[in-house]
């Protein structure tokens, strides 16, 4: 019974995860390469600029 | 008055590269952006607002830096087109701060004149007034002042001084435009600057009659010397390689036993199902995987801030220029291509200062080459499992080392062969080195720019490397097989389904279909390939014994074929390296290089070339290892 509440909870948590991550690309994809803040994994902004 | 919040007047830093205006415009702004004791630092116009004593607010832009209204370059167009309120939604500035460098006060003058010609309000910000008198001048800012008809101030913008001074001559009224004076007719504006400026300086500012030979002289004796010169370069960068292997070993022992703990609690939590598999192998695991590099990055970037705020960076310009010139690169390419080793994309962006459209598609093109900060965790990872050794011994270093030397030298390479087929330039272009004074490193700055990137790290981490995290642990566990290990499980996944899809790609290689699945998945973010090799190969119960790196790289030194032979091998580790140094797997930097080269031709076949390349030169390196016996 304990394992099926866990492969829930992670089901859950998976699909939550998988909505996120398509919204942030949505939101990038909108406001161009740099998404308004910190495209690239390392620069942190340094390519910030306004859209 | 109190304080208003409507914007009274704009104002604008203008003046030659390296004169301070990015110094200026934090200081009065109390911003952060990026500085460094050398030319060409900004190339986009940079806003912010402060309050004058007077409780006013204003506006000011710090413009990129140019020696001329000319307007040669992307960079010096922009900052042109400022002046002259010809960008998009701007209107001219109301009052132009020109920056000047007072011991080099002959040179920058040039520009404030051309600005009082256009007859744009001008104060004149009479910086590194502390350096100019060291090396022997004595400044008469009342009297230069006189002399222009505009308000002259000397200060001091990295250590504050003067400040306040400049917020009080931003007073309303705003300063007039003052009168050309030195126009004539019949006489051409070039000639009649010069001689006017040589009669200010005559009158304000004398040299003593013994040219003082100063500390940067002396240094410069040596880290500019021909063979001295270099050695020093070279040990430098090697005791910065060396140094990110030994110093961030306490840290990171922090980081891992945190780490560990956090996976012990939560397997002593909860029962053995998937809610505690996707904690511990994924999340914990996977960004765990990522975040005990905090500390090398951390002293990557401080290492880089300390280079540049001491001025050793235009030394190493110096010193490359020769080898640029061999690769047909100019002198003006250093600093993109050195950015690029942070991060291409500030790098492919510092591209707008290269007069030249030719030489700066080259540029861009190869600045992907020069190893990124991202590259570091996956170096850092495979490094020491090929040479298995303790961290922190100078044989790492000099992996590292020839790593950069290798990205660094192929991307020369390429921009020669580039050069060559793009033709010559129609105009050939100029490049001025300008050798900053060695300065005190600014401890400050240096300190807020480390905090920013590895906030920047530690924010990616959490969130992209996060996400991607669950849904490569998500990929390894679903669809479930009824039964069996969890090799069988990984193999019956939808990632063990994708390795073996890939496998035959990337066989010839000499990596199986989960390191194949975890380099697919690195073409989101590099670091992601720490996270995949994490949860491919599954470190389970990273609390009980070990920590999760010893464990992951105990799990990927024992990993074998089905046949049994070792999976990794020195020669396919090797094969893993050259892959990472060649293959472009950062799309926002595609994006950013279709943007600044207006073309995605240009950006998707970068893209395509580099993958390319990266597939063929590992291939080389494990067939050609293997047919020499290794």
């Amino acid at each position: 019974m304990s394992a099926d509440w866990q492969s829930l909870t992670a089901f859950v948590l998976v699909l939550l995860t998988a909505a996120a991550l398509l919204r942030r690309w949505l939101r990038r994809k909108r406001h161009g390469s740099c998404g308004g803040g910190g495209g690239c994994s390392s620069c942190g902004g340094a390519s910030r600029r306004k859209h | 008055m109190p304080p208003t919040t409507e914007i009274a007047a704009t104002i604008a830093l203008l003046g030659n590269p390296n004169a301070g205006k990015t110094t200026l415009f934090n200081a009065l702004t109390g911003g952060n952006q990026r500085v460094g004791n050398y030319s060409g630092v900004t190339v986009d116009v940079k806003e912010g607002t402060f309050f004058t004593p007077h409780g006013r607010k204003l506006r000011v832009l710090d413009l990129p830096g140019c020696y001329s209204l000319r307007a040669d370059s992307p960079d010096e167009k922009v900052a042109v087109d400022a002046l002259l309120g010809k960008l998009p939604g701007a209107a001219p500035p109301d009052v132009v701060v020109c920056v000047v460098d007072a011991s080099h006060l002959e040179r920058h003058l040039q520009l404030a004149l051309q600005v009082v010609e256009l007859g744009l309000p001008c104060v004149l910000a009479l910086n590194m007034v502390d350096v100019a008198e060291r090396s022997g001048l004595r400044l008469d800012p009342a009297k230069l002042a006189a002399e222009l008809g505009i308000p002259v101030l000397p200060m001091q913008a990295s250590s504050g001084k003067g400040i306040v001074e400049l917020k009080q001559a931003l007073r309303f009224p705003l300063p007039h435009a003052a009168t050309a004076t030195w126009l004539m007719p019949g006489t051409a504006p070039e000639a009649a600057r010069r001689s006017y400026i040589n009669r200010l300086c005559e009158l304000a500012a004398r040299r003593s009659a013994v040219h003082q030979f100063s500390g940067s002289d002396r240094a410069d004796q040596v880290l500019l010397h021909p063979l001295w010169g270099w050695a020093c370069l070279v040990a430098i960068l090697l005791g910065v390689f060396w140094s990110i292997f030994s110093f961030a070993k306490i840290p990171m022992g922090w980081i891992e036993m945190a780490q560990g703990a956090l996976g012990a609690w939560v397997t002593s939590l909860l029962a053995s199902g998937d809610l505690r598999s996707l904690l511990v192998d994924g999340v914990i695991g996977g960004v765990g995987g990522v975040v005990m590099f905090l500390p090398q990055i951390v002293l990557l970037f401080l290492f880089i801030g300390l280079l540049e705020s001491t001025g050793y960076m235009a030394r190493a310009a110096f010193l490359m220029d020769a080898v640029m010139a061999k690769a047909g690169l100019s002198g003006k390419a250093f600093l993109p291509l050195f950015s690029s080793y942070a991060c291409a994309i500030p790098g492919v962006m510092a591209t707008r200062t290269i007069h030249s459209a030719k030489e700066r598609l080259v540029t861009i093109f190869v600045a992907p080459w020069m190893s990124c900060s991202a590259r570091l965790p996956v170096y850092l990872l495979i490094v020491p499992l090929l040479l298995h050794e303790n961290e922190g011994s100078w044989k790492q270093a000099l992996v590292l080392f020839f790593i950069y030397a290798l990205g660094t030298l192929s991307a020369f390479a390429a921009a020669r062969v580039l050069r060559g087929r793009l033709g010559p330039d129609a105009s050939t272009g100029h490049f001025l080195l300008e050798m900053p004074p060695y300065r005190m490193p600014q401890w400050s700055y240096i300190f807020r720019h480390v905090v920013e990137r590895a906030w920047a790290f530690v924010r990616n981490a959490g969130t992209l490397i996060l996400g991607i995290s669950i849904l490569l642990w998500a990929l390894s566990t679903y669809p479930k097989s009824s039964g069996g290990d969890a090799a069988d499980q990984l193999a019956h996944s939808a990632m063990g389904r994708v390795g073996v899809l890939i496998e035959p790609l990337v066989k010839p290689l000499g990596f199986d279909g989960r390191t194949g699945t975890a380099v697919l998945t690195s073409f989101s973010a590099r670091e992601v390939f720490n996270a995949s090799m994490a949860i491919l190969f599954r470190v389970r119960d990273g609390g009980d014994k070990q920590t999760t790196r010893g464990m992951l790289r105990e799990q990927i030194a024992a990993a074998t074929w089905p046949d049994g032979r070792p999976l990794f091998t020195p020669l396919s580790l090797i094969s893993l390296l050259v892959f990472y140094i060649y293959a472009l797997q950062c799309l926002p930097t595609v994006a950013v290089v279709a943007r600044e080269s207006a073309s995605w031709r240009w950006a998707l076949g970068q893209f395509t070339f580099m993958t390319a390349f990266a597939w063929c030169a590992s291939l080389l390196v494990y067939q050609g290892g293997r047919l020499l016996g290794f």
